[in-house]
């Protein structure tokens, strides 16, 4: 009877050092998670989070390069580490930001943070894909637990998808404060395949014109980035994302800008009250400087991303 | 509670290993106890339903037991009305009411009876069957009467098998719960290795091919012709591994107590036949019905209108039991119906080639085969579609659909082309879904592996085959089996399709 017991607990063992090998070894560790680890036992001196928009640059650009590599550049004697990832906001950013300040080897001196004013539309925040459950899962839990999202997922211990199909589809659309209809509404292949000038209308709508709400996930999760930042002594900067106001202006009317003014006004409020630099960009750029793709998104070309970078490095990094 | 659930994953060890440290006396207790709080993780209220069959018919087959003639009818009739009551009070009423009504609107008729609002007690089917079996055994005088209540009680609700079966009969369970079990390793690990392929076959299989079936099956009218018959292929692999996958976790935990629960499924889809596709699959339902409907009606020892009448009422009530739906009396229907025809073309060949040789023996034996396969395959949709009218569609469009679009691809290019657009083609329902080739390659994998236990169970059995090879293999194995279900199990919660019922 000792015996079985004895090979129960190794055979428990062995299960417990197989799931760590697969987790780590065999289904593709999680590609951010490595991006971050191979920064933080170097010298970095910032970290730039974001979306896609970092890194994205229509094909005709002489220059792939991301915003962080424009910045990178211009600060040569500066390690800055382009973390952006697609689909990314400041819940994730959150869980970045702790994991950097508590495993860092030599802990940064700045990270930047671009907010993405279409983050906050249930497009994006709602969305299942963009829960990001597991990743942040692995950088919040320690070690040996962080191994085991897929076993916990699998036995229901965790919520995946956080946000269901179902849960995505009725979530309500704002314009301001008012409903406007339902994801449902503004996700059906059938209307939007085809764009015409209301199609984009209602998607510019869609994807900006909801007010941010003082409670919203987001705006807390934030906040919190902030707090864990400053609490490690780094050094936050925010900045809101370019939008493509002109094309908003011209097809949702005279309440585009206003709306787009208050929401990063809301944003740059919580930057503020942690005592965070924050530069609104979002009426920056012209509708040249974006790629051009049917419905709204923030990639710029070259000219736009050399742009961010510059204001950046004006604004905070120049030596004078 | 589910099976696939964190809760079971503490309630199960927690429970099991009470079962095995509390004396022997205590273990009755313990087993009602952990069913009580089992089932009462759905609706607690429910519980109460339980009781009042529990209570009802241990009574009255203790009556049953001390009276004769058309005492012990009545106490029988009083049994099986309650039951019936019940069923038909949290099954069948809204159903029956909103076809009355639909058939007094088309004669014109005033007739408006309010629809109840309430939740399906969870395997309510089965209990209740749990329940008829053993009134019925102890009417036929085939059974004595329970004399101990909680014996009975735990007949009833001992949680393996509460909320799907298997449907066991008094003569097969009440012993072995009144037995004082002692500890066998090997029956143990049996139990617990029977457990793992059963949440293998749920959570890695069926439940990764649930998603597509979902997706395609919810919105019938927006799908390919291609997307509809990969769907009904899937969905008819999908419910099998579903149920299977149940049944083996339900026997393996009872195993681990010591307990041996009847066999559920016998590598179905290797049917030779409809007809024996029945003696095949969920079998503890299809003896039940055969045992306690078919039989007393009279069979196969009947002419063969009455017992062409016999199969058809026992798969029309075995539709029916299935859910309250037009949809899972056509799919009985369907069964019944080809069962019949199945029959007629044996006995039309037999009588027009007394002596065939052996080539058309293979011949007719693969068309029956093939056959069998395809009216199941094609009942399978009745099954799963929403409403008649979905299964209709479905039903209609789906072949004319699929070959129109395969001719398309035919059309359009070399076979790489083909095969590229067909496997895009085949995998539009999980992109709606925004799911990427993981879970594509998942499906293939999950389909690849059904293919792969069942072979092997048609030979000697998976487990077995895993259980006599050297340790080193056979510990790997067992290692691979709980990393795969935990790493390529679906994430999204999937109920098992038989607790609906």
């Amino acid at each position: 009877m000792h015996n079985r017991l004895l090979n129960a607990v190794i055979f428990v063992l062995l299960l417990l050092v197989g799931q760590i090998f697969v987790a780590r070894y065999v289904f593709n560790w999680d590609a951010q998670v490595s991006t971050i680890d191979s920064f933080i036992h170097a010298p970095t001196g910032i970290y730039y989070f974001g979306d896609s928009v970092i890194k994205s640059s229509p094909d005709a650009d002489a220059s792939h390069a991301s915003i962080a590599e424009f910045l990178g550049a211009m600060i040569p004697d500066t390690i800055v580490a382009d973390v952006s990832q697609g689909a990314s906001d400041p819940r994730l950013f959150a869980a970045m930001t702790r994991y950097i300040s508590t495993n860092s080897t030599v802990m940064p001196g700045t990270i930047i943070i671009p907010v993405n004013l279409r983050s906050f539309s249930p497009e994006w925040y709602r969305k299942p894909q963009y829960q990001f459950e597991r990743q942040k899962f692995i950088l919040e839990k320690p070690a040996p637990l962080r191994y085991f999202f897929q076993p916990l997922a699998t036995l229901h211990a965790l919520t995946v998808p956080a946000v269901s199909q179902e849960e995505f589809l009725n979530s309500p659309v704002y314009s301001g404060t008012t409903t406007v209809g339902f994801v449902k509404d503004f996700e059906d292949p059938g209307t939007f395949s085809t764009v015409t000038k209301e199609t984009r209308r209602q998607k510019f709508i869609y994807d900006y014109m909801g007010r941010i709400e003082a409670n919203n996930e987001e705006l807390l999760a934030l906040a919190e980035t902030l707090r864990l930042g400053e609490q490690a002594g780094i050094s936050m900067l925010v900045y809101i994302t370019p939008i493509d106001y002109t094309s908003g202006v011209s097809l949702v009317g005279k309440d585009f800008i206003p709306q787009i003014r208050e929401n990063a006004r809301i944003v740059c409020g919580i930057a503020a009250a942690a005592g965070t630099p924050c530069i609104d960009l979002s009426l920056a750029l012209g509708t040249e400087h974006f790629d051009s793709r049917a419905y709204p998104n923030e990639h710029l070309d070259e000219a736009g991303r050399r742009y961010i970078a510059e204001q950046l490095y004006k604004t905070y990094f120049r030596k004078e | 509670m589910l099976f696939n659930s964190f809760s079971f994953a503490l309630f199960f060890p927690a429970v099991l290993l009470s079962y095995w440290l509390v004396p022997p006396r205590w273990r009755q207790l313990l087993l009602l106890a952990a069913s009580c709080y089992f089932y009462m993780a759905f609706v607690p209220a429910y519980i109460l339903i339980l009781f009042y069959l529990i209570i009802l018919d241990y009574t009255l087959a203790r009556l049953m037991e001390r009276s004769q003639g058309r005492k012990r009818k009545a106490y029988f009739l009083l049994s099986l009305l309650s039951t019936i009551v019940v069923l038909v009070i949290f099954k069948y009423f809204n159903f029956f009411n909103a076809n009355i009504e639909a058939l007094a609107q088309f004669l014109g008729w005033q007739y408006s009876l309010g629809m109840l609002s309430l939740l399906l007690p969870l395997g309510l089917s089965f209990h209740t069957f749990q329940s008829l079996a053993y009134v019925m055994e102890v009417y036929r005088g085939n059974y004595p009467a329970e004399k101990n209540l909680l014996t009975y009680a735990l007949y009833v609700m001992f949680f393996p098998q509460l909320v799907a079966g298997p449907i066991e009969r008094p003569a097969q369970l009440l012993p072995q719960l009144k037995t004082v079990h002692r500890f066998d390793w090997t029956t143990f690990t049996h139990g617990l290795q029977r457990m793992g392929l059963g949440f293998f076959k749920k959570m890695v299989v069926a439940d990764n091919l649930a998603l597509y079936v979902n997706q395609v099956y919810a919105s019938p009218y927006d799908a390919s012709g291609i997307s509809l018959v990969i769907a009904t292929f899937l969905f008819a692999l999908q419910i099998y591994y579903d149920f299977s996958g149940y049944s083996d976790i339900a026997i393996g935990s009872a195993e681990t107590m010591g307990v041996k629960l009847m066999e559920n499924f016998n590598v179905p889809y290797a049917t030779a036949s409809l007809r024996e596709f029945w003696s095949r699959w969920h079998i503890s339902l299809s003896s039940w019905f055969r045992d306690y409907l078919y039989f007393p009606l009279g069979g196969s020892r009947v002419g063969k209108l009455a017992w062409a009448r016999n199969i058809i009422i026992t798969f029309l009530v075995s539709g029916l039991w299935h859910g309250a739906n037009w949809t899972y009396v056509a799919w009985g229907f369907i069964h019944g119906g080809f069962i019949i025809v199945e029959r007629a073309a044996q006995r039309a060949i037999r009588a027009l080639i007394p002596v065939p040789g052996a080539v058309l023996i293979r011949s007719i034996n693969l068309f029956t085969r093939v056959g069998a396969l395809v009216v199941i395959f094609f009942a399978w949709i009745f099954f799963r579609a929403g409403t008649m009218s979905d299964a209709w569609y479905i039903t209609t469009h789906m072949l004319p659909r699929f070959f129109g679009e395969i001719g398309a691809l035919l059309s359009a290019g070399g076979p790489s082309a083909i095969a590229h657009a067909a496997w895009g083609q085949i995998f539009v329902p999980l992109t709606l879904l925004n799911f990427g080739l993981k879970q594509e390659l998942l499906i293939v994998f999950g389909v690849v592996m059904f293919f792969i236990i069942e072979w092997t169970e048609s030979q000697r059995g998976v487990l077995n085959w895993i259980r006599t090879r050297q340790p080193l293999t056979r510990w790997i194995a067992w290692i691979a089996l709980i990393l795969t279900i935990a790493n390529l199990g679906a994430t999204a919660e999937i109920p098992f399709i038989y607790f609906q019922f």
